[in-house]
C-alpha cells in the first residue's frame, strides 16, 4: 500500500497554492468539527446530552417555564398574594385585575380599585373599575403570614399591596365565589398538582426499575410472574380502574390521605410501562461483554446492577419519566374534576377547575377557568422538554 | 320584593284555617240571610264553616254579599276575600242560598273538554264528559284567568331516583294542601268530618269519579289499600306511624258505603287531615299510599290470583318476591300503566326511561270554575339528564317549561340575565320552613367532644361566632333572613322576633368570652383544647351538589369558628354514606335545612329525636325511643319536654296546638341544638322557572316538600296563552 510520490491524490503540501476543492466555510466548520470531536471525545454523557438538548429550542424555553413553576410549585406562599382560603363577605366574583406598571412615566406599579354592587334584578354582584382609586403594589411586599418551606416563618410575598393594613387587596386572577383570591390558589393549586405528578412518577419509576430489573435481571419464574401481571394492569382500561379506586376509598379520609392515596393508585398503573422498558434493556445488558466482565471481576449483583447497568439507561429513564409526568398531572386534574379526587379545602388544579365547572362560574365568571391554562401549558412545557431529552438522551445516536 | 311577599303571605294564612269541619255544626236552615258584623279573628272561611258547616263555602258569602252591597250601601263591598276587617257590616246567606249558590255555579250538562277527548267522543271511543266526569266534580279555582286547552309542560329529572319529581306534579291524593299551604282542600276526596273529639274520621268520596281507564273509583279502592296492603305483613312490616294508635296497635278504618270511608282512631288525632294530603305514593313507597285502583292492581295480589300465575309474573318481570313487583305496580310512574287519579296519567313510560311522559287523563275529576274539564295542558314530559347542570343549562335555552326543582339559586342571575333570549321567567316562591342552612350538633355523639355539643353555652357561642351576613351574601347572594330554625313569621307557630333571632347577632367578642368560660385551655396550635388536654377538632360532615352550596357554608363557619379558636374542618361526604351515617350515630355535626317548621306534628320533624330520617340531633335517643328505654341514651329533660310537646299536640285542638308549637319552637331556639344561619329564601326549589307563555302560575306559593310545591299551586290550571 505504497504511494508514489507522484500519485495524483498526493496530499496538498503546505505550499501548495491550489485552492482547497470546496469554499473557505466548510473549511472553517470542518476545523471546528475537528475541535468539537476531540471534546466530544473527552466529554462526559451528560455534557453530550446538554449539547444535544441546546439545539432543541423549545426544549430549552419549556425547561425554563418548568423551572418557574417548580419555583412556584415550592414557595405558593410566596407568590400568593393573598391567603388562598380567605373568603370575604363582600368581594366575590371580582374580574381579573390588570396590574399597571409605569404610572406617569416612572415605574410605580398599581392596579385600580373596583367598586361592586349587587344587582338588584339579577342578583348579580356587579364590579366596575374606579379609576380614582389607585392601589399601589410593590414587589417584595409585606402581607400575611406563613411559614417558607413549611419551617421559615416570614410575611415577605413577591407581589402585593404596599399597604396591606388598609384592606386594598389585588386580585390578578379575580376572585371566586367565596371572595377568594384566584391567583393565590392558583399558586397553591400548583403545589399539589405538581407534586402529585412528580411523586406519582417517582414511585411508578422505583416500581418500574425494581420490578422491571428483578424481571430482566433474573428472567425465569419472577420474569414470568413479573410480566403477566404487567400484561393484566395493562390491559385494563385504566380510567374506570382508577374511577373504582378513588371510588373504593374511605371517604372519610383526611386530606392528607387522600393525596397519598391518590399518588399511589396513580403510580400503580403507572409503572408498568417503564417495568417494560427496564426488562427489555436489562435483557440486552446483561449478556453485554462489560457486565459478563463485572461478574467475573466478582462484583455483587447489586453492583452489577446499579454500578454498571443502570447508568447505561438513565438517560432514558429520565426522558420516559418526563413523560408520564404531565400524564399523571392530567389524570389527577381529571380525576378532582369528577370529584373523585381532591376534594375542597385541598387546593388543586383540578379541584379548581371542578369548582368552576358550573354555569355560573362559566357564564359570569369566566377567570374561574383559567387553571385549565395552567394545566395545558405545564403539560406542554413537560412533553416538549421530555421530546427534547428523550433526543438528547442517547447523544451517539 | 320580600315585603310584598311576606304581607300577602300572612293575608292568605290569616284567611285560612286548619280547621277541620265538624260534621252537623251547621245551624238549622233559615229562610233569608242574616245581617252580620265582622269580629276580631274572623274571616271568610271561618264564618263559612260556622254558617254552612264548609270552609269552603265562603265564596258564597261573597256573591251574595256583594250581590247586596251594590244595592244596600249599609253593606261593606268585599272586594278581596283574603282581606276582611272588624266593624264592617256583611250579608251572610242562608244555608240554602249558599248551597244553591255552589251548586249551582257550573249548570249540569255545561262542561266543556279538550278538543283532543273532543274528537275521540265524536269518534265513539271516549264517552261524553258528563259521563266521564263525577256527579260533584272539583272546582278547581284559577290563579288569574280561564285558560286554553293544548301544549306540553316540558321538565328536566336526574333519573329513576328522581321520581318525586314526577310525585311534586301530579300531587295525586285525596285531600290536597292549598297554594299557600296553610290549608287542607278537598281533592280526590269530596269533602271530610270528623267527631266531635277528632278521634273518627269519614272520608266522603265523589260519585261517579273514575280512573284514568274509566273504572269507578269507589271506597273499595281504600279498602284494598287498607286490608291488602297495609296491613299484608310480606308488602308492609310494620305499621306507619300515622295508622298507629297509642297501643300500637293498627287504626281501624271502614266502609261506610260505595262513596264513604271511616278512620277510627283509639285517641283524638288533630293531625290526620295533614296526613291524608301526604298520601300520593310520594318517595315511591307504598308506605305513601292510602288508596290503589283495586281493579289493577289486583292482578299482582296473591290473595287475588293464582300463585302459580302469580310467580310466572315475577319471574317475567325479574324480580324474586311478589312485593317487590306489587311495589312496582302499585305507582304509576314505576309501573307506566297503573291508572292514576291524577289530571296525567302514564302514557306507558315510568321514571327509568329517558323520556317519561305523562299525558291527559281524560277521567280527571276536576273542572276550572267556567266548567272547561282540567287539566289544560296536555302533557308533561320529563326528560333525563345526566346532571343538573346540563339541566340548568337547558333551562337558560328555554327548554324547560316550568320547573323548580334542580334549578340552582346560585344561577339565579344568569337565568335572570337570559329570560327574555330563553323565552322564560323566573319566579321566587322562598320556602318557609325556618333556616336554609342550619348546623346541627349530635347531642349522643360518642367522642369526647359530645361534652361540648352538649353545652348550651358552648353552642351560644358558636351560635355569635358565625357572620350569618357573610354566608347570605356570599351562598344566598344576599336574599333571606339571618335567623335560627324556627318557623316564619306569617306562620301561626312563630314564636316571635326575640326567639327567631336569638344568639344570631356576629360577635366574636361575646363568643371567646363565653368560650373562655367554658374551654378556656388552648394547645399550641392556638386553638381551644378540650378540658381533659386532648385537641378538639369538630368534624362537619356536608354533602355537596344539594339544593345549597352547604360545604360552602360549612368553610365560612370553619373560618369563622377558627376565629373564636375553635378548630373545625368540613367533611365532604357521599349522600347515600352520609344518609347511612346519621342514623347510626357516626356523624358528629351536620349541615342541612332546617324545613320543617311548618308541619312540627306531622311528617319526620327534624327537632323530633324520634323522626328518621331526619338530622344527627340525638340519634341514640330515638333508639331509646325505639326499644322504650332498653338500648339507646336516655333524653335529657329538654329532649323529654320537646318530645311530650309533640305528644301532646298531635291530640290537641287547634288553638292548643298553636300554644304548643310556640312553646316547642321557643325551646328549640333557646338551646340552639340547632344553629340556624339564613332563612327564608328561595334557595330549595324556590327558584322557578317559568315559560314566558305558561300561565296562572301563582307568583306567591307556599314551598315545602309537604305541600308538594309545584303541586299545592294546581299544576292543571296551567295553560299556556295562545
Amino acid at each position: 500500500m505504497t504511494v508514489s510520490p507522484d500519485s495524483p491524490v498526493m496530499a496538498p503540501t503546505p505550499d501548495d497554492k491550489r485552492p482547497l476543492p470546496t469554499n473557505g466555510e466548510v473549511a472553517v466548520s470542518l476545523a471546528g468539527l475537528v475541535e468539537d470531536a476531540e471534546a466530544i471525545y473527552v466529554a462526559p454523557n451528560w455534557k453530550l446530552v446538554w449539547w444535544r438538548f441546546k439545539r432543541h429550542r423549545l426544549a430549552l424555553i419549556s425547561g425554563v417555564v418548568l423551572i418557574a413553576v417548580t419555583i412556584v410549585a415550592l414557595f405558593p406562599e410566596f407568590f400568593s398574594t393573598q391567603d388562598p382560603n380567605q373568603t370575604s363577605a363582600t368581594k366575590s366574583f371580582i374580574p381579573v385585575q390588570a396590574v399597571h406598571f409605569f404610572d406617569e412615566g416612572r415605574l410605580r406599579p398599581y392596579v385600580y380599585g373596583v367598586q361592586g354592587q349587587r344587582n338588584p334584578a339579577s342578583l348579580r354582584m356587579e364590579w366596575q373599575i374606579d379609576e380614582a382609586t389607585r392601589i399601589p403594589v410593590r414587589f417584595f411586599a409585606k402581607g400575611y403570614e406563613y411559614e417558607l418551606l413549611g419551617f421559615i416563618p416570614t410575611n415577605i410575598h413577591f407581589l402585593g399591596v404596599a399597604s396591606p393594613e388598609a384592606e386594598e387587596a389585588i386580585h390578578l386572577l379575580g376572585t371566586d365565589r367565596l371572595g377568594r383570591d384566584q391567583w393565590s390558589r392558583l399558586m397553591h393549586g400548583s403545589q399539589v398538582s405538581l407534586s402529585i405528578g412528580l411523586v406519582a412518577v417517582f414511585m411508578s419509576i422505583f416500581f418500574g426499575i425494581l420490578l422491571g430489573g428483578i424481571s430482566g435481571y433474573f428472567g425465569g419464574l419472577a420474569d414470568l410472574v413479573i410480566q403477566r401481571l404487567i400484561e393484566i394492569l395493562q390491559s385494563l382500561p385504566p380510567i374506570p380502574i382508577w374511577m373504582a379506586l378513588t371510588a373504593a376509598m374511605p371517604r372519610d379520609w383526611s386530606v392528607q390521605q387522600v393525596y397519598f392515596a391518590i399518588t399511589v393508585i396513580l403510580s400503580l398503573i403507572g409503572w408498568t410501562t417503564l417495568g417494560r422498558e427496564v426488562r427489555g434493556r436489562f435483557l440486552a445488558l446483561r449478556e453485554e461483554d462489560f457486565v459478563v466482565a463485572a461478574q467475573l471481576a466478582g462484583c455483587s449483583q447489586m453492583r452489577v446492577i446499579f454500578r454498571h447497568m443502570v447508568p447505561t439507561f438513565t438517560s432514558h429513564i429520565i426522558a420516559t419519566s418526563t413523560l408520564a409526568i404531565p400524564v399523571m398531572i392530567i389524570n389527577e386534574t381529571f380525576l378532582s374534576f369528577l370529584g373523585l379526587g381532591l376534594r375542597p379545602p385541598a387546593i388543586s388544579w383540578g379541584v379548581l377547575l371542578q369548582e368552576a365547572q358550573n354555569l355560573q362560574s362559566i357564564v359570569l365568571a369566566p377567570w374561574l377557568l383559567l387553571p385549565g391554562l395552567a394545566v395545558i401549558i405545564t403539560v406542554l412545557a413537560l412533553n416538549i422538554l421530555g421530546d427534547g431529552l428523550r433526543d438528547a438522551a442517547d447523544p451517539y445516536a | 320584593m320580600s315585603k310584598k311577599f311576606f304581607s300577602l303571605l300572612i293575608l292568605m294564612t290569616l284567611v285560612v284555617s286548619l280547621l277541620p269541619a265538624t260534621a252537623g255544626a251547621a245551624p238549622p236552615a233559615q229562610a233569608g240571610g242574616t245581617t252580620y258584623t265582622i269580629q276580631k279573628d274572623d274571616w271568610l272561611s271561618k264564618l263559612a264553616d260556622k254558617e254552612y258547616g264548609d270552609p269552603l263555602a265562603f265564596p258564597a258569602i261573597v256573591y251574595y254579599n256583594n250581590k247586596k252591597a251594590t244595592e244596600d250601601p249599609a253593606f261593606t263591598l268585599i272586594e278581596d276575600p283574603n282581606l276582611i276587617e272588624v266593624g264592617w257590616t256583611v250579608y251572610l246567606p242562608s244555608p240554602e242560598e249558599a248551597n244553591a249558590y255552589l251548586l249551582g255555579s257550573i249548570p249540569a250538562g255545561a262542561y266543556n273538554e279538550a278538543p283532543m277527548l273532543a274528537e275521540m267522543v265524536a269518534a265513539g271511543t271516549l264517552p261524553p264528559v258528563d259521563e266521564r266526569l263525577p256527579d260533584d266534580p272539583l272546582i278547581e279555582p284559577v290563579d288569574a284567568e280561564i285558560g286554553q286547552y293544548g301544549g306540553t309542560i316540558r321538565r328536566g329529572f336526574l333519573g329513576p331516583s328522581d321520581h318525586n319529581n314526577y310525585t311534586r306534579v301530579v300531587y295525586d291524593a285525596l285531600v290536597r294542601f292549598s297554594p299557600t299551604g296553610g290549608e287542607v282542600v278537598p281533592h280526590i276526596a269530596a269533602g271530610w268530618s270528623s267527631n266531635e273529639d277528632f278521634t273518627e274520621w269519614t272520608v266522603r268520596l265523589r260519585p261517579g269519579a273514575k280512573w284514568s281507564d274509566g273504572a269507578p273509583f269507589t271506597a273499595d279502592d281504600i279498602m284494598f289499600w287498607y286490608n291488602d296492603i297495609l296491613l299484608n305483613e310480606e308488602l308492609i312490616a310494620s305499621i306507619p306511624v300515622w295508622m298507629q294508635n297509642a297501643d300500637g296497635s293498627t287504626v281501624k278504618v271502614e266502609k261506610l258505603g260505595d262513596y264513604a270511608v271511616k278512620w277510627t282512631y283509639a285517641e283524638p288525632n288533630t293531625a290526620f287531615l295533614l296526613e291524608l294530603a301526604n298520601k300520593d305514593g310520594a318517595d315511591r313507597s307504598i308506605l305513601n299510599l292510602a288508596f290503589v285502583p283495586a281493579h289493577y292492581v289486583k292482578q299482582f295480589h296473591p290473595s287475588y290470583v293464582d300463585a302459580a300465575e302469580l310467580d310466572a309474573k315475577v319471574a317475567a318481570a325479574g324480580f324474586d318476591t311478589w312485593a317487590e313487583l306489587f311495589a312496582v305496580e302499585a305507582m304509576p310512574h314505576l309501573s307506566g300503566k297503573r291508572p292514576s287519579m291524577a289530571a296525567w296519567a302514564p302514557d306507558g313510560t315510568s321514571v327509568s326511561d329517558p323520556v317519561f311522559t305523562i299525558k291527559r287523563n281524560p277521567y280527571y275529576i276536576g273542572v276550572d270554575p267556567a266548567g272547561n274539564q282540567l287539566p289544560y295542558v296536555d302533557e308533561v314530559r320529563f326528560t333525563f339528564f345526566a346532571d343538573s347542570e346540563a339541566l340548568n343549562l337547558a333551562a337558560v335555552a328555554g327548554e324547560i317549561d316550568m320547573q323548580g326543582r334542580h334549578i340552582k339559586m346560585s344561577n339565579y342571575p344568569v337565568f335572570i340575565e337570559n329570560a327574555e333570549q330563553g323565552g322564560y321567567r323566573v319566579v321566587l316562591w322562598p320556602t318557609f320552613g325556618g333556616s336554609d342552612a342550619v348546623v346541627m350538633f349530635n347531642q349522643t355523639w360518642t367522642g369526647p367532644e359530645v361534652e361540648m355539643f352538649q353545652n348550651k353555652d358552648f353552642r351560644i357561642a358558636m351560635s355569635y361566632a358565625i357572620d350569618r351576613n357573610a354566608i347570605r351574601e356570599l351562598v344566598f347572594l344576599g336574599l333571606g333572613e339571618l335567623r335560627q330554625g324556627v318557623p316564619a313569621p306569617f306562620s301561626p307557630y312563630y314564636p316571635g322576633d326575640e326567639w327567631a333571632f336569638k344568639y344570631t347577632q356576629h360577635d366574636p367578642d361575646l363568643a371567646n368570652q363565653i368560650l373562655d368560660g367554658v374551654i378556656p385551655n388552648k394547645g399550641a396550635d392556638g386553638f381551644r383544647t378540650l378540658p381533659d388536654g386532648s385537641p378538639l377538632d369538630i368534624e362537619i360532615g356536608v354533602v355537596p351538589e344539594q339544593f345549597v352550596a352547604w360545604d360552602d357554608v360549612g368553610q365560612l363557619i370553619v373560618e369563622d369558628w377558627a376565629k373564636v379558636g375553635v378548630k373545625a374542618h368540613v367533611e365532604l361526604r357521599e349522600r347515600t354514606l352520609h344518609f347511612a351515617m346519621r342514623p347510626a350515630n357516626e356523624l358528629q355535626v351536620e349541615i342541612w335545612n332546617e324545613d320543617t317548621t311548618g308541619f312540627p306534628f306531622t311528617g319526620q320533624p327534624k327537632f323530633d329525636p324520634r323522626s328518621d330520617p331526619a338530622l344527627c340531633f340525638a340519634p341514640l335517643v330515638r333508639i331509646w325511643y325505639q326499644t322504650n328505654g332498653a338500648e339507646g341514651v336516655e333524653p335529657t329533660p329538654v329532649i323529654k319536654q320537646i318530645v311530650d310537646i309533640i305528644d301532646e299536640a298531635k291530640v290537641s285542638a287547634r288553638g292548643r296546638q298553636i300554644e304548643l308549637a310556640q312553646e316547642l319552637f321557643r325551646i328549640w331556639a333557646d338551646n340552639v341544638f340547632e344553629i340556624g344561619t339564613v332563612g327564608l329564601t328561595p334557595s330549595v326549589q324556590g327558584v322557578v322557572v317559568v315559560n314566558a307563555n305558561l300561565r296562572n302560575v301563582p307568583a306567591v306559593a307556599g314551598n315545602d316538600w309537604p305541600l308538594r310545591t309545584p303541586g299545592d299551586t294546581r299544576p292543571e290550571q296551567f295553560f299556556y296563552a295562545q
